[in-house]
């Protein structure tokens, strides 16, 4: 049994293998049920092509008896990712990538006898510079003949929620919460407009698939299948299905309009002198902390992210506007030097928490930390006044997630603060430096403070 | 292609559909659907390459070289 190792929640549903933690190190015991297309993979190179391509994670095969786990007959050992994310969190382009990246893959295993045996979007991982699969026991070896299995999860965990975000609304990505093995296709053919599913791929994949997928249960239900006959389909013609995919998914496109990023400029508050201070200050405060994983907060465009990331953190950019975090991940994804930046959209006053079996299977943020360094620029007039969080229950939270903390305080004269007040009729929680400074110093020590010109101050705090 | 896919559709749902072995359960419906697809996409393929070649008899009855267009440009460029 694993005794000094630790399972991991994540990974049990599969039986061809599961993931446990040894100390720092991530192993994945293949079971007897995948030792086949296991080795068949292995020893047909298809491994190697996918790692040398960057579209599967690498792993190396330990030496038998290095670790002894009960019910495995192959061990590997992976590399550790910087943060596990899931794709409620992520930009609309990175769901768009992760489900390119599942067919490029099919397209190249599929002529050699392999497939993907699943297309499971929690399996696709950023680690800030590429997204790979990381489930090496994904890849199998497909009986002759046999239509995709994993094509109704392909459809429910890409086609659907990126058909509903381009042509119904962004929003629709927070259905992942309740939805956490995919969206349901009637539920998607539902909810999609008419120019939606009047074009051909949607029409095929989502309303037609759903049509097939009703008619079918209702015949298992009423035991109208007896003796079912086995649905066949050529290699050819598999291909030709990935392709079809492929061209919808790559037409499918969210355009973002975003009041706030696109006027972001104007709203600004800053002098340039005060823009100098703030990033000299957040860069001293990095260079003493010298973090290897940073949390960026409300990070907007990203402007402070990318300072950290330049030196030398993998930095983790969270912020509630979908618009901020789809352009940051194709600033570094498309532009020329990739930075090691995640970026995750998330409302902070509603963070993810722990979903599915037992509660345990996907991690809260706060269960993925804590970081060594939380930037909180221009954020905690949000949570206090537009997301109604009193200050002790702010400084509270951040004592659970970070060990050193870079947060800016906002007085209530702010002009920011003046416009989330001009309907509030001063009903709101107590607000105060006198209160903010009492609040994070029940966790938290002083260690500097600047002051700027326009009468923010920005505080770096350290673990008590 | 929707009316032939339609079409199929209503013949093939009579049939049932037993999924492959499999940890995930793939669906009867999601399965049987892609034996739907491959004939139409087959299909489609098929008229795609017949009414070009029917487009190039045509043109050629007409003392017309369908390849001209694509001389021209490559001329051009």
């Amino acid at each position: 049994m694993i005794s000094s190792l630790h399972a991991d929640n994540g990974s049990f549903r599969d039986p061809a293998g599961f993931v446990f933690f040894k100390g720092d190190r991530v192993l994945r015991a293949v079971s007897k049920a995948g030792v086949p297309g296991y080795e068949a993979a292995r020893d047909s190179s298809i491994y190697d092509l996918l790692i040398r391509d960057g579209l599967l994670l690498p792993h190396r095969e330990l030496e038998s008896g290095a670790v002894v786990v009960d019910g495995a007959d192959y061990i590997l050992e992976q590399p550790r990712l910087p943060m596990v994310s899931y794709p409620w969190e992520w930009p609309f382009s990175m769901l768009k990538d992760a489900a390119l990246l599942h067919l490029y893959i099919m397209e190249k295993i599929v002529p050699e006898g392999f497939w993907l045996r699943d297309a499971n979007a929690y399996n696709a991982q950023f680690d800030g510079k590429t997204l790979r699969i990381i489930d090496t026991l994904s890849i199998g070896v497909r009986p002759p003949d046999t239509p995709w299995v994993g094509y109704g999860q392909f459809c429910s965990n890409f086609l659907a929620p990126l058909c509903l975000a381009a042509y119904s609304d962004i929003k629709t990505m927070g259905l992942w919460r309740t939805f956490i093995n995919g969206f349901p296709l009637d539920l998607t053919r539902r909810l999609l407009p008419i120019r939606a599913l009047l074009k051909p791929g949607i029409f095929m994949h989502i309303a037609m698939h759903s049509y097939f997928q009703q008619r079918s249960e209702q015949r298992e239900n009423l035991e109208l299948s007896p003796a079912p006959k086995a649905a066949t389909m050529s290699e050819r013609a598999l291909v030709s299905l990935i392709r079809s995919l492929r061209h919808t998914v790559e037409k499918i496109t969210w355009q973002s309009k975003s009041p706030i990023w696109t006027d972001y400029a104007a709203l600004r508050t800053y002098e340039k002198d005060d823009l100098r201070r703030k990033s000299g200050f957040v860069e001293e405060i990095i260079g003493f902390v010298n973090p290897g994983l940073v949390w960026d907060l409300g990070s907007n465009t990203g402007e402070y992210s990318l300072l950290a990331a330049a030196k030398g953190a993998f930095v983790v950019s969270v912020d509630s506007d979908p618009a901020c975090t789809e352009s940051l991940y194709k600033k570094i994804t498309r532009g020329p030097s990739a930075k090691r930046i995640l970026p995750l959209h998330m409302d902070l006053s509603n963070p993810s928490s722990p979903l599915g079996w037992a509660g345990k299977e996907r991690k809260s943020l706060a269960e993925r930390g804590p970081a060594d360094l939380t930037l909180a620029l221009a954020l905690i007039h949000h949570l206090v006044f537009s997301c109604l969080v009193p200050l002790p229950k702010v400084a509270e939270w951040f004592s659970e997630i970070t060990r050193h903390l870079v947060i800016e305080f906002v007085p209530i004269e702010d002009p920011m603060v003046r416009v989330l007040l001009k309907d509030r009729n001063n009903e709101f929680h107590p607000y105060s430096e006198e209160l903010f400074k009492s609040s994070f110093q029940e966790y938290f020590t002083i260690a500097r403070e600047q002051r700027l010109n326009n009468g923010r101050t920005l505080f770096h705090l350290e673990p008590r | 292609m929707f009316l032939l896919g339609m079409v199929l559709f209503a013949v093939l749902i009579l049939f049932g559909a037993e999924p492959a072995q499999a940890y995930l359960d793939p669906g009867s419906g999601s399965m049987l659907i892609q034996s739907v697809m491959a004939i139409v996409l087959v299909a489609a393929a098929f008229i795609g390459t017949m009414r070009e070649r029917i487009k190039s008899f045509l043109l050629k009855l007409i003392g017309r070289n369908p390849h001209d267009k694509e001389q021209e440009k490559n001329i051009d460029s």
